[in-house]
């Protein structure tokens, strides 16, 4: 591959990737699949600013500075095809630094990880998800795992160990196969500790059924409320489920299959006899789940509310139509929301907290440990991460967002203004302009004409200090939206 | 119908003037009531009326809440997670309310409410919900719907379009907790936030906040959601502003979890007249399908809760707020009457509803038609047949604030049939 030096920044910095710039990596470790053919015609913008900024808001988590302009390079899909590969970004030295000084907090070690404290471990958790999120040139992983985390959401209080096992389910299940086949990603929630023990399966057993987890399984992570199921379904699947436990004594938070508690006795499920296979009964059940077209219309409905905004009939349609001819690839059914629905011109999404304290993290190319202070900050305005108390996950509907917005402004003062412990911005890099109110570029990927741009500039050029216009930009109605 | 006037045909004019008749006759009836409201408001700035919904997230096991302990059914069903009955030789036992139902003893706090006839309970109430799903019944019934049917708004949000606003106020309905529930969906009158601290906004830039309130309400001058929403916070940062920072001695006894907060919150906005007239609070912890325990347990920890911060808030509001307000508790579902094995209780259907009032409440028993525990009493299912469409429980109780003719609107295909709660 022949790439000149232009051309490989434009790639990097859509990755996009802080540490490249400094070349210390080599191009090898950017290899890219046989399959994928980046077009480098260099100088042609293959789409407008305003795009480049939706792009990288919907599909990732905001632009940093050089992002817009080096995806206006790149193009729509070769950049999809990238994120698709997250293994081939290179990994950012400040994600790696951050995340290191974490190690402690969130050990490796089973042993030391049940030792932590509740309470500070999902503080912990938190602010991982945070820094991956700001920090990661993955976005898309780290967007996808961010969906899988809701998908297959935990409430981290409900009982003792959860946030020990949500531990593990992040590490083991969610990231892992945020990318893969749904099959796969399904049957790993299926097995891990936090999944049975939050939906009360390491308490069912024969004579004993209990019907959380079998009626949340087809209604919230495969089939979806009118899925076909039915009440005789849900009791026997969760005669199927008899003996799925949690492994509390030697190896704590894994698996285990116990013989004994499995409900050994005839079942049918959707109408076919189930044969007593133990173990197996439940696996052939996912793997009719996980095929079946009522879970791939649920998911493709849920990925394009999540991406898009909206469910179109035919998007809906296509995507789920793509979700069974690859057997629940999640890079087939992610490529053809991209590149085959449109992520540009569908209606705006409502940032969630979450979404929108890591976007201007990242707009203003902030250093923060993301520890407590923008953890709470997130909570604050409604998103305390893994605290959602019921098993559907935060919502995705901009409606259920558009609250009190004054935790979202205090946040956008505190930052400008130097309020957050462990969270600073490096001003004279960004004093570069004369107009103040170029800082508004910086942070939104509006254009001249926009109403909503005409009345902020005509605000912040009559402020005298660049934080307060900064500040100001965060907490417009503009950078609420992706 | 003025510029209609001139081509109109002898029908259409006969159906003007039907029009104009039934508006004349509508015109007369609402001028009363608006009378009436207007003296009311004359009195004292405070008396506006206010409609809480308590939701109980995840199921609420009425079962336990109001034991049926009378029917055989209900210690036959009901092993671990059965409370002892009034007559028997348990220290902590049912506090017997008619002979047949017993209060959960962890809901004693509220006991007093029910003996001065300020909290009725209507036991067997339900929908039409048959997916024993949360997220499906909270859906239909926060919606105010029968069975689900779609998208539609929430009750409350209809009732808030049906009601004339105060011009006092713009935020007519708040939720305290994170998210707006369905019930407020569909108005644009009806804001969540998690904490009313939460408008206390600082800031270290030239002009502080005054200035900022100036910048950000030209910003936020738009139509889209955000900018209503936006709007509605600096409202409410405005109003904020001027309520009296002291804290009830009252306002220290609520406990410290999301309800209390929350109810600690709607008082200090409803005794600071800023027109608020529904609030929404939730209480989570109610999916009890393990260790749901009797006496003692999860449940009995939730329902203490419950009493402790529901009489808390009656007390804090003062008595002339409370005579102006109604308390709803609801659920999504009752729990399934036959407990399961691992000392929990699954998904149900009928369940128990509460309504408190500082005044006017009919009867102080029990207002149901008991379906019974008896096998072949309960559904297909196993669970509490429901007796009561729990939109009749509700209509009354809006009805007493807001008149029939606003409220029935608000439940377009109800065939009311009113519980008795309330005096007409």
């Amino acid at each position: 591959m022949n790439v000149n030096r232009r051309q490989f920044l434009a790639v990097a910095a859509a990755g996009t990737v802080s540490a490249l710039l400094s070349g210390c990596r080599s191009l090898e470790q950017m290899a890219f699949p046989v399959t994928f053919r980046p077009d480098f015609s260099v100088g042609r913008p293959k789409m407008s600013f305003e795009d480049a900024g939706r792009v990288l808001g919907r599909i990732g988590y905001g632009h940093r500075p050089g992002d817009r302009s080096a995806l206006q390079l790149l193009g729509l899909s070769a950049f999809v095809e990238m994120q698709l590969l997250p293994m081939t970004i290179p990994e950012s030295d400040t994600l790696a630094f951050r995340l290191g000084a974490l190690s402690d907090q969130i050990p490796n070690d089973y042993g030391l990880l049940f030792e932590q404290d509740d309470h500070a471990l999902i503080n912990s958790l938190a602010q991982a998800a945070a820094l991956q999120a700001t920090y990661s040139n993955r976005s898309l992983l780290e967007r996808m795992a961010e969906f899988w985390t809701d998908h297959f959401n935990v409430f981290a209080f409900k009982s003792l160990d959860l946030p020990q096992y949500i531990a593990l389910m992040q590490l083991n299940v969610l990231r892992q196969h945020s990318l893969g086949r749904f099959r796969d990603l399904l049957g790993a929630a299926a097995h891990s500790a936090a999944i049975l023990s939050y939906l009360d399966n390491d308490k069912n057993r024969a004579g004993a059924p209990n019907e959380n987890f079998a009626r949340e399984i087809m209604e919230l992570h495969t089939l979806g409320i009118h899925g076909g199921y039915t009440q005789e379904d849900v009791r026997n699947v969760a005669r199927c489920l008899t003996g799925w436990t949690v492994n509390t004594l030697f190896n704590p938070g894994s698996f285990q299959f116990d013989e004994s508690l499995h409900d050994h006795t005839r079942k049918v499920v959707f109408g076919r006899e189930v044969s007593c296979t133990g173990e197996q009964e439940m696996e052939s059940i996912l793997d009719q789940l996980a095929e079946h077209p009522a879970t791939a219309n649920h998911i493709a409905a849920k990925l394009l509310m999540r991406f898009r905004g909206d469910i179109q009939p035919d998007h809906l349609d296509h995507v789920a139509t793509v979700f069974l001819a690859s057997s629940g690839d999640m890079k087939n059914v992610l490529r053809a929301i991209f590149l085959e629905c449109g992520v540009i011109d569908a209606p705006p999404i409502l940032k969630r907290p979450f979404d929108y304290v890591v976007s201007s993290l990242r707009a203003l190319d902030a250093d923060s440990d993301c520890r407590d202070g923008i953890v709470s900050a997130i909570a604050k305005m409604g998103q305390p991460l893994f605290q959602w108390p019921r098993p559907d996950g935060f919502p995705d509907n901009s409606r259920s967002w558009s609250n009190c917005f004054s935790p979202r402004w205090q946040f956008a003062i505190d930052l400008t203004s130097g309020e957050i412990t462990n969270t600073s911005i490096n001003w004279t890099a960004k004093q570069n302009d004369e107009r103040k109110s170029s800082i508004l570029d910086t942070l939104l990927s509006l254009p001249a004409n926009d109403e909503g741009r005409i009345k902020l500039e005509a605000i912040t050029e009559q402020l005298s200090s660049l934080q307060e216009c900064a500040a100001l930009g965060l907490m417009s109605p503009a950078f609420q939206w992706r | 119908m003025c510029s209609a006037g001139t081509d109109v045909s002898g029908i259409s004019m006969a159906l003007v003037e039907m029009t104009m008749n039934v508006h004349k006759k509508l015109s007369v009836k609402s001028k009363a009531i608006l009378g009436f409201k207007m003296e009311d408001h004359q009195e004292s700035k405070r008396d506006q009326s206010l409609l809480v919904v308590i939701f109980l997230r995840g199921g609420a096991d009425g079962l336990s809440m109001v034991a049926p302990y009378a029917d055989d059914g209900y210690y036959r069903n009901r092993v671990l997670t059965s409370i002892p009955a009034p007559n028997s030789n348990s220290a902590r036992k049912l506090i017997d309310l008619d002979g047949f139902f017993g209060l959960h003893p962890a809901l004693a706090a509220l006991y007093p409410l029910y003996e001065g006839g300020e909290l009725s309970f209507v036991h067997a109430c339900g929908s039409g919900d048959t997916t024993l799903s949360h997220f499906a019944a909270s859906n239909t019934v926060e919606r105010g719907l029968y069975q689900s049917q779609g998208d539609s708004t929430g009750w409350l949000a209809r009732l808030l379009d049906a009601t004339p606003a105060n011009s006092r106020s713009s935020i007519r309905a708040v939720s305290i907790g994170t998210l707006l529930p369905a019930s407020l969906s569909g108005t644009s009158c009806a804001m969540a936030l998690q904490s009313i601290s939460d408008l206390t906004v600082t800031s270290p830039f030239a002009g502080g906040v005054p200035k900022m309130q100036t910048m950000l309400s030209s910003l936020y001058s738009g139509g889209d959601l955000v900018c209503q929403a936006g709007r509605q916070t600096l409202t409410l940062i405005n109003q904020l502003k001027d309520i009296p920072k002291s804290i009830s001695p009252e306002s220290r006894e609520y406990v410290n979890d999301d309800l209390g907060n929350g109810l600690r919150d709607v008082a200090q906005l409803a005794k600071s007249g800023t027109g608020l007239s529904v609030a929404c609070v939730d209480q989570s912890g109610y999916d009890t399908h393990v260790v749901q325990g009797g006496v003692d347990g999860i449940l009995s920890n939730n329902l203490a809760n419950l009493a402790k911060n529901v009489s808390t808030f009656v007390r804090d509001i003062g008595r002339r707020q409370w005579n102006n307000t109604k308390i709803v508790v609801m659920s999504e579902f009752g729990r399934r009457v036959r407990e399961n094995d691992g000392g929990g209780t699954d998904h149900g259907h009928g369940s128990v509803m509460m309504v408190l009032a500082g005044q006017g409440l009919r009867t102080r028993t029990i207002a149901s038609r008991w379906p019974g525990l008896r096998d072949d009493q309960l559904d297909e299912n196993g669970n509490l047949r429901s007796t009561t469409d729990y939109r009749n429980v509700l209509l009354e109780v809006i009805a007493s604030q807001s008149g029939l003719a606003a409220s029935e609107s608000v439940f377009p295909d109800l065939r009311y049939r009113p519980v008795g709660l309330v005096h007409g």
